[in-house]
Order: structure tokens, then C-alpha cells, then sequence
């Protein structure tokens, strides 16, 4: 496989230095950390929680979290897998709160976007409401997987990485999630 | 014919097939038009999936969040929503409307803030709205009707649960001083000879799992000296929440690992929690009197910090020559960095690169200095950043393949950067 196993957003050797810094007690270089991160890690934290205010939530939240467990990371970890694996718990802390209305898809997208893009047909808007219902039904690990390959464009290696998986496992998740998907397909459609 | 299997589409979808497998796939799905089909429905699911999720909140939300990050660790505040002043530029969704049934959430537009503000003042029944303070509270006047209250303990000035609430919030204030005083007297007074004096022994006690390794400890501290109770223990926060919140407003707890715990510290010191880092990259460690940071309101909130790590990490290709096997410092790099003495007391940062003979970086090298309980592993670009107290130690550098290399470095301000060629093993 030709992808590098390291995760992309921010060069190793520059986020060992920040980390360093940031576990003796520079909110500064924690800073930096987190902007290398922010961009990745709200969207990881979007499609987590389905919801722009509450991927807010949860992003400051594990930020937090981070910081307060800092002294933890081992110096020359990736930090984002650590910050990816707050925000997964954070989530299904914040998921087991919500209320099933809550829970329930809105008119619109969770981007706020219209269904379907803004076209007009009526096909294509159910097909895109049902596939966020079944991704909005997974648990946190499946959504946060699918959100690392499909979002971010990682590969296996990396997702094994940042989830703490063996790269064999996270091929076998990816294939049971796509054959849910598939399963769950109206008749016409399959 | 025999269909492909999910796990071929779905590795063929991803690409990480083998060559033969990915051969076997292509040519299946050019005569078997039910697996095109198939594989097709599975591309345009994950398609409508990245549709869907991919949202970008705009830089302008993200800096408003981090200085947002920033603002609470410092403060020390948790659970706080998202100021809406923060998000004064806040993106288009922060002015949705909220779905049926779902309840409004505090971090919302400044809209939303806006127009949520006091709440609807509560109706009597006679239909008079009432204000949502009470008068007395309002004007800071007593009621007529409400006698003087009498500032003894003891006695309760019944009818009146606002001066009882005074009363006891004041008896809870002096126990609590009392608790502070206490807390100070067990505590050695933090004088410059007292902290002098517990300064071994705290590095000691921090976890450094070789007392009296390093040239930053002193194995014959007088066991007087020792920081014996448990409240003498920086590192026990649990014991210690007064001097948590006093040392360590907004830093992590500090590390028991010897890269927070090996330097000489004094009690008092702090723990570089709230230093900020200078512009050189050097952490400023303030004086005790001193506040521990600048508060946030005048923190710059986009403006990105260049660090010496990013200067030190420029001109990754070169490496050093094959015939170089030595650690040597880059004379520019320490030209270029500031005279010591701004911040004497930080640990100088260390880096460098590792490559083999052939000039080739090599990842993943294990570099240890003697003293410091703390390896670090090299990037992909053979690179690593170590901080250690100054002065003269032992590295060594260890990596498949190759001999142990060591060396002798000095760390010390200005840092130098290393390049270090490991010679293959035989």
C-alpha cells in the first residue's frame, strides 16, 4: 500500500516540538497545535455529532479534554488520533443525551445545505436523507471511520492509526458498513 | 459466473488491492455488468456520504474557536459555551433555524444571542409583568418592611433568608481563609533560601526513576530538605487543590515522566503552565510576582506564531555528507537563534537529523540522552526535537540496522542542530 502511515496535517517532526512544549505548559504551542488540527478535527466532530453546534461543543470540549491529559500523550505520538479519540467519546456521551427528536433529520442537511444539493428532484433528495439516516443510526466508531476514509481521504493505515485499529480491521469495517448501505437500498434501487 | 465479493469492490473502490487481485477485479468488471452496477451503487453512496458530511466552517470560525480553546485553559473554566461575542462573524448555519423539537443550543448565532437574552419577565395575576429582579435587590436598599439585620453570629434574623444566606456565605468565606492560612503555615514559606533548599528534592520526588542521574540533581540533599509530606508534592494535585489552582491555573498537570519532572524546580516556580512562548520560541517563565499570562482579551487571535522548530526544521534535504559521522553543530542555526539570557531558565530544545551514509534520512531512530528518562523517535524526514536542561550529555542513537551512534552533545541556549550519520550494521 502506498500511503504513508503518518497522519498528514501536520509535519511529525514540528508537532514532537509543539507536543513537547505544550506538555510543559505552553498554552501557546497547544494553540498551534490545535490550529494544525482544527480543520480536520471539526469536520471528524461534525460527523460525529450530525449537528454544527454540537461538533462545536464537542470540539472545544475535547480540546479541553486534550489539554488536561496532555502529560499522558508519550512525546513522538501523533496527537490527532489522541484528539480523535476524545472527541469519539465525547460524542456517544453527548449522542446518549440527545433526545430522540432531537435526533431526528431536519428539512435540511446537517450543513444546513438543502437536501439533495439544491436540485429539485424528489428522488434524489430521499436518496441522500436515506443514506444520512442509516449513517446518523451508526455507532461512533463506524461514523467516525467513514468520516476519516470518505471526508478526509485517509488510508487504511492512517484510519488504523488514528483509531487504534490493525489495517485488516478497518477493511473488514469498511466492507460491513458498505454492504449496510447497500442492504438498506430501496428494491429499484439494488 | 461468480460475482465479486464485497470485500474485492470495496478494496477495489478503496484501491489497496494487490496488482493480480486488482488485475482479476478490472477484468471481471468489464464482462459482468451486475458488479459494475454494484460497485458503482457503493461509489456513489460513499460520494453522497462525503457530500454530506464535508462542511467547512470558514478560518474565521476556527480562530474564533481556538482563541475560544485558548481563553477557557487559561481561564480555567469549563462546561462555558461559546461566547457569542466570539463568533461576531459567526458562518451562515449559526443563523439556521432550529429543527422541530430541537432545543436551542447555548453556543448559537449572535443572533440567536441576541434575541435570547433576559427571559420574558413573569406576568402576576393581576396581569402586572413583573421585573425580573426584586426591588430591593435592585436599588440596594433594604425593604421597609424587612427589619435591619443584626451582623452576630447566632443570631438569625428570621424572616429574612437574604441576610441569613449573608450571614452563613460570610462564615463559609472565613472558613475558607481559614483553610488558606492553615494550608500556608503547613506549607514551607516560599522564600528564595526555602526554595533553594527544596529544589533537588522536588526533582527528585517528580519521578525521575534515577535519583542523582543527571547533572541537574543532587543525590546528597539533605534528607531535612526532602519534601517529605504529601502536600510537598507538586505533583500531587490531589492533595493539593489549593496549589493546583494557585501553580497551575491553566497548564496540565505536570508530567511525572522526567521531561517535566527532571529539572530542578522549586514549589513555587511555575510550572511553565502559563508561560507564553516568545517569539524565539523559548518559553518566558515569569517571575512569581509577576501575572502568570496575559489575559486574553489582548491575545492576538489569528496571528500564527513562527517558531524556531519550524526555522530549524528548513532545508530538510541536507543531510549531512557520508563521510560525516560525527554530531556538529550548524554554525547558522546557532548564529541566527538570540543570545542566552532571555530566558535562562528553559531548557534549551534540541534537534537534528539522523540520516544513513548514503545521506538518506532514517525514521524512526530512538534518541536518548543520558539523565533525561525520555527517548524520542525520528520523523520521516529523520528529524527530532529533544529538550533537556544545558549542559554536556551523553546521545545516543539507536536504529535498526545501524550502529549505536554516540556522542557527546551540549545543550544550552542557542540551540545547535545536529546532524548525526549512523553507519550501517554489519
Amino acid at each position: 500500500m502506498a500511503v504513508d502511515s503518518s497522519v498528514p496535517w501536520i509535519e511529525a517532526g514540528r508537532e514532537a516540538g509543539l507536543l513537547l512544549c505544550a506538555q510543559q505548559g505552553d498554552v501557546d504551542s497547544f494553540d498551534e497545535l490545535m490550529r494544525a488540527h482544527a480543520q480536520p478535527f471539526y469536520r471528524l466532530c461534525f460527523a460525529l455529532a450530525c449537528r454544527p453546534d454540537d461538533a462545536a461543543e464537542i470540539m472545544i470540549e475535547s480540546a479541553q479534554h486534550a489539554w488536561r491529559g496532555l502529560h499522558q500523550l508519550p512525546v513522538g505520538r501523533p496527537f490527532f488520533p489522541c484528539l480523535a479519540r476524545i472527541a469519539r467519546a465525547r460524542a456517544a456521551a453527548h449522542r446518549r443525551r440527545m433526545t430522540p427528536e432531537a435526533r431526528e433529520a431536519s428539512a435540511h442537511r446537517p450543513s444546513g445545505l438543502p437536501w439533495g444539493g439544491g436540485a429539485s428532484d424528489p428522488a434524489h433528495m430521499a436518496e441522500e436523507q436515506r443514506i444520512y439516516r442509516i449513517f446518523r443510526d451508526l455507532g461512533a466508531d463506524d461514523q467516525m471511520l467513514l468520516s476519516l476514509r470518505l471526508v478526509e481521504g485517509l488510508g487504511y493505515p492512517q484510519i488504523a492509526q488514528v483509531m487504534d485499529l490493525t489495517e485488516g480491521a478497518v477493511a473488514g469495517r469498511l466492507q460491513a458498513l458498505r454492504a449496510r448501505f447497500e442492504s438498506a437500498a430501496p428494491a429499484e434501487a439494488a | 459466473m461468480t460475482h465479486l465479493s464485497m470485500q474485492q469492490l470495496s478494496e477495489s473502490i478503496d484501491d489497496v488491492l494487490d496488482w493480480a487481485t486488482r488485475e482479476v477485479v478490472r477484468r471481471h468488471l468489464r464482462v459482468c455488468s451486475e458488479c459494475a452496477a454494484r460497485r458503482r451503487r457503493i461509489q456513489h453512496v460513499d460520494e453522497t456520504l462525503a457530500q454530506i458530511l464535508s462542511y467547512d466552517p470558514g478560518d474565521a470560525w476556527l480562530a474564533a474557536a481556538g482563541a475560544e480553546i485558548v481563553e477557557r485553559i487559561q481561564s480555567g473554566i469549563e462546561g462555558r459555551p461559546l461566547s457569542p461575542n466570539r463568533v461576531a462573524g459567526a458562518p451562515a448555519w449559526y443563523a439556521l433555524p432550529a429543527s422541530p423539537g430541537v432545543t436551542a443550543f447555548a453556543v448559537g448565532s449572535a443572533d440567536a444571542a441576541a434575541d435570547a437574552r433576559p427571559a420574558p419577565a413573569p406576568v402576576d395575576p393581576a396581569g402586572e409583568v413583573k421585573p425580573p429582579w426584586t426591588e430591593p435587590q435592585r436599588a440596594g436598599v433594604a425593604m421597609p418592611s424587612v427589619p435591619a439585620p443584626v451582623p452576630v453570629a447566632g443570631h438569625s434574623s428570621s424572616g429574612s433568608g437574604v441576610h441569613a444566606g449573608a450571614i452563613a456565605g460570610g462564615l463559609a468565606v472565613v472558613a475558607g481563609l481559614a483553610v488558606i492560612l492553615v494550608l500556608g503555615i503547613t506549607r514551607q514559606p516560599r522564600t528564595p533560601e526555602t526554595l533553594q533548599a527544596h529544589a533537588p528534592t522536588v526533582a527528585e520526588q517528580g519521578g525521575a526513576p534515577k535519583p542523582g542521574a543527571g547533572p541537574g540533581f543532587e543525590a546528597g540533599a539533605p534528607e531535612s530538605a526532602r519534601a517529605t509530606s504529601p502536600l510537598e508534592d507538586p505533583s500531587n494535585h490531589e492533595a493539593h487543590p489549593l496549589q493546583d489552582a494557585a501553580d497551575r491555573p491553566a497548564g496540565p498537570p505536570a508530567r511525572t515522566a522526567a521531561v517535566a519532572d527532571a529539572r530542578p524546580r522549586t514549589i513555587s516556580e511555575p510550572v511553565r503552565a502559563s508561560a507564553p512562548m516568545s517569539s524565539t520560541g523559548r518559553v518566558k517563565v515569569h517571575p512569581a510576582a509577576e501575572p502568570p499570562s496575559a489575559p486574553p482579551a489582548s491575545r492576538p487571535v489569528a496571528a500564527p506564531q513562527t517558531l524556531p522548530i519550524a526555522r530549524r526544521d528548513r532545508a530538510p534535504d541536507t543531510l549531512p555528507s557520508p563521510a560525516a559521522s560525527s554530531v556538529h553543530p550548524t554554525p547558522s542555526a546557532a548564529e541566527a537563534l538570540p543570545p542566552a539570557g532571555a530566558a535562562d531558565e528553559d531548557w534549551p530544545l534540541l534537534c537534528g537529523a539522523i540520516a544513513d551514509p548514503t545521506g538518506e534520512p532514517v525514521q524512526g531512530a530512538i534518541v536518548s540522552l543520558e539523565g533525561v528518562d525520555l527517548n524520542v523517535r525520528t520523523d520521516r524526514r529523520g528529524r527530532f526535537c529533544v529538550s533537556a536542561p544545558s549542559g554536556a550529555r551523553a546521545m545516543s542513537v539507536v536504529a535498526q540496522g545501524f550502529v549505536t551512534h554516540q556522542a557527546t552533545v551540549t545543550l544550552r541556549d542557542g540551540a545547535d542542530d545536529l546532524r548525526v550519520t549512523l553507519s550501517p550494521a554489519r
